[in-house]
């Protein structure tokens, strides 16, 4: 069978001309990725110093002094506990119920909306939350 | 008079600004409100334990409401009132906090006994993975309390991404035991003596239970794995005893709580083992009281159920570990079926070895070792099955 795209077929390239290819089309078939997966960020009061690894100890109740919000909405609650507490949203209830029926921590306030979290973050000085990062402003500061 | 009329315009105030907006605003950031209950149907095949018998019975609820509300930055009033069938209705807790640090915080009033992983939130049944409670936990084996009247101190300490976290807690006070509308205690309550030479009696009166303990939680880095060590020494001033028992001169003693608990939970997989030691020294004539149990269980979620599997062995009296009046041993099997969020449904059926709890609780008759059974009295049986059934919610 005669070769259609006898340019493409890699034993024809030499070592330059196949990283030449892979430089072009890697982000070519990469870019859509991003755009599909869910991307979610925590963002606090602009001026708040929190770090990557405190988030997960303010979220299970371990550092008081925060006012603590989530989204009201499982999509961006599952994504959140995912990427930045390794585990699910179910194993965070768990130990948010707990501390909370022990009368140990509040659990976080629920908002109902992106516009909501982000109101109540640039507002409230020592406010955490997350959002989807394309809803992220200058009003709110993100989490490095 | 200014302060009269300043007062009143303050009162005019706080009646005009109830029925707006940003009052509801401002009630909605300061208290948040959380609730919790359940009612079960159970039933023995023999042997009555906890006012449960072979005829069944719906007598085991409870509803808890909780209350917190933000009295500044850095102070909250926390509140639990609870209705049961077992006790009477009052608060379960009632503490203030205070943050005195980032990571600590002080606690003072009514505060619930950190002892274990089931303690705190004993009452909420949607917290737990089954619906039998472990016997060390249990009312009858009283080898544990509700809360505790006092201050305490919590620690939280980041160890790094490698180590995980840990919780250090400290209180002092007295131990707090509701007035219980039904249920009886063994001991302390009941003066710990060697079968034989003395009948147990009910209630004796305790007038102090003074109370030092502490607990560490280790949270591991591995996602949902922690462990955790308990534990708690009491002193109890007893009461001169009535002129019929054998020891009439009060004691002072101290009695020991540990237990050490490990607990995995994570997506579908849910485990948690425990092992409880206590003891009672005794002393002035009492013979001492060594107390032991461990359990393990385990379940996985597989969509809305979560089937599981429990074995456990409780001691009450370390001194007749052999005799089945001080001795328990249980299998348990059942699952649960999450209804809603927050409505589940539970169904557990336990294998018995021995009747440990039926003495302790006073449902089964004791009969002193050597003392002849009356006739026609019931004898307990060896092996005998427990049934139930469970609502719960939380919301």
């Amino acid at each position: 069978m005669q070769n259609i795209m006898p340019h493409l077929t890699l034993t024809r390239l030499n070592g330059q001309r196949w990283r030449k290819y892979l430089l072009i089309c890697l982000p070519i078939v990469t870019m859509p990725f991003p755009l599909l997966a869910v991307d979610v960020v925590v963002v606090v009061h602009p001026g708040l110093r929190v770090s990557r690894s405190e988030v997960v100890h303010i979220y299970r109740g371990e550092l008081s002094g925060y006012r603590v919000y989530e989204l009201n909405d499982a999509h961006w609650q599952e994504a959140f506990c995912r990427d930045y507490l390794n585990m699910t949203a179910s194993d965070l209830k768990y130990i948010q119920d707990q501390a909370l029926y022990a009368g140990r921590a509040l659990p976080p306030r629920k908002l109902d909306d992106v516009q909501d979290m982000l109101d109540a973050i640039s507002q409230t000085p020592n406010a955490i939350g997350y959002l989807p990062s394309a809803a992220v402003t200058d009003a709110v500061q993100v989490v490095k | 008079m200014p302060p009269m009329k300043s007062a009143v315009k303050r009162l005019i105030g706080i009646c005009l600004s109830i029925g707006s907006p940003a009052f509801a605003d401002d009630l909605t950031d300061r208290f948040t409100f959380a609730g919790f209950g359940y009612q079960d149907f159970r039933q023995t095949s023999a042997n009555r334990v906890d006012f449960v018998d072979s005829s069944g019975n719906w007598n085991h609820n409870f509803l808890g409401l909780i209350t917190a509300a933000q009295l500044t930055d850095k102070s909250r009033l926390w509140a639990q009132m609870q209705a049961s069938s077992g006790e009477q209705v009052g608060f379960t807790w009632l503490f203030a906090d205070y943050q005195l640090t980032d990571t600590v915080t002080g606690h003072a009033g009514r505060i619930k006994y950190p002892f274990g992983l089931i303690n705190e939130y004993i009452d909420n049944k949607a917290l737990q993975l089954s619906l039998s409670l472990p016997m060390a936990y249990s009312e009858s084996a009283d080898m544990t309390f509700d809360a505790y009247t006092g201050v305490g101190l919590d620690w939280n300490a980041a160890l790094g991404p490698r180590l995980g976290d840990l919780l250090v807690q400290g209180y002092a006070g007295n131990t707090y035991i509701p007035s219980k509308s039904g249920f009886t205690l063994q001991y302390p309550n009941n003066p710990p003596v060697a079968m034989g030479s003395v009948q147990p009696t009910q209630n004796q009166p305790t007038s102090d239970r003074r109370l030092l303990g502490g607990r560490i939680t280790w949270n591991t880095p591995w996602t949902g794995l922690r462990f955790m060590l308990s534990g708690s020494a009491t002193t109890l001033n007893y009461a001169p005893l009535a002129a019929s028992l054998v020891v009439t001169t009060p004691v002072t003693s101290t009695e020991y709580s540990q237990i050490c608990s490990v607990e995995y939970r994570h997506q579908a997989i849910w485990f948690q083992s425990e092992y409880n030691l206590h003891r009672f020294p005794g002393g002035n004539g009492y013979s001492g009281i060594d107390s032991d149990s461990y359990y393990l269980q385990g379940g996985y979620q597989m969509g809305n159920f979560l089937p599981f599997i429990r074995y456990e062995s409780l001691i009450t009296n370390q001194n007749f570990s052999s005799n089945p009046n001080f001795y328990q041993r249980q299998w348990g099997i059942g699952t649960n079926y999450a209804l809603t969020t927050h409505v589940n449904l539970r169904l557990e059926a336990d294998r018995n070895h021995g009747f440990a709890l039926p003495i302790a609780s006073q449902g089964s008759p004791y009969y002193p070792a050597g003392s002849p059974i009356p006739a026609g009295s019931p004898i307990p049986a060896l092996d005998w099955n427990e049934f139930a059934l469970e609502v719960n919610f939380s919301f």
